[in-house]
């Protein structure tokens, strides 16, 4: 039975490093994509894989960036919280599951996730706004992230506690 | 306020060992320093019984409680 989950584990580990080349590649793409579209407007068509901002493109230089910027941290945080999931996965211990170390990256995991809400909350009413003044159609990001976010938290302080029992059941003679 | 194990004590006027008690209640050595450097969090009763039997005392004589 443990080395069925030991097995879970690697794979899970295996698809976590996978999303986080994967999200640092979309990043880059969108990076060079950018500064293509920088020379040559028409690039903004299709950044990465379809993902058109020409419409922010055409009406300011400054509002496009500043929404491309939005997307490629968009992209990098996400790839930091799948780097965290993959440091997770490593520091998970079947045998001894609450460590201070599982706890620290579970709260890092629940920050970032938190900072990539007031990014997506920043990205849509920025272009709340542009649609209202400026009439660019809005493409607002999802925003469940806080809610994720306050799942995760939740399960950083479980295990906090998770972690105070197995010490003090360690410390029981 | 805590409680104070004074189980040096008592090895002591028994004459007594870590490794001979931890023989005779059956618990580990580095378990019974933990004990006797008043770092456990806890003790059992069985682990109590076994340490009054063994030092032929009473629990208060190991454990006193202090403001």
């Amino acid at each position: 039975m443990a080395s069925k989950t030991e097995k879970l584990l690697k794979l899970m580990r295996f698809l976590a490093w996978l999303a986080f080349i994967g999200l640092l590649i979309k990043a880059g793409a969108i990076i060079m994509s950018f500064g293509v579209s920088i020379q040559n407007p028409e690039a903004s068509k299709d950044l990465y894989k379809g993902m058109d901002l020409s419409r922010y493109a055409d009406a300011s230089f400054l509002h496009y960036t500043v929404i491309v910027f939005y997307y490629i941290l968009l992209y990098l945080l996400q790839a930091y919280i799948a780097l965290f999931m993959a440091k997770l996965l490593s520091a998970i211990n079947i045998e001894k599951l609450f460590t201070t170390a599982v706890v620290e990256i579970l709260q890092k995991i629940s920050i970032t996730i938190f900072v990539v809400w007031i990014l997506a909350m920043v990205h849509n009413l920025h272009v709340i706004l542009l649609d209202k003044y400026a009439e660019i159609d809005a493409e607002p990001f999802a925003s469940e992230y806080i809610f994720l976010a306050g799942i995760v938290y939740v399960l950083a302080e479980l295990f906090k506690r998770g972690v105070e029992m197995q010490k003090e059941n360690e410390l029981t003679v | 306020m805590a409680i104070i194990v004074h189980l040096d004590v008592m090895m002591a006027k028994r004459k007594m060992s870590l490794n001979e008690l931890s023989e005779k209640v059956e618990v580990t050595l580095s378990n019974l320093s933990i004990l006797k450097n008043g770092k456990a969090k806890a003790i059992r009763f069985s682990t109590l019984m076994a340490i009054c039997k063994a030092l032929d005392c009473q629990p208060g004589d190991i454990l006193e409680y202090v403001e």
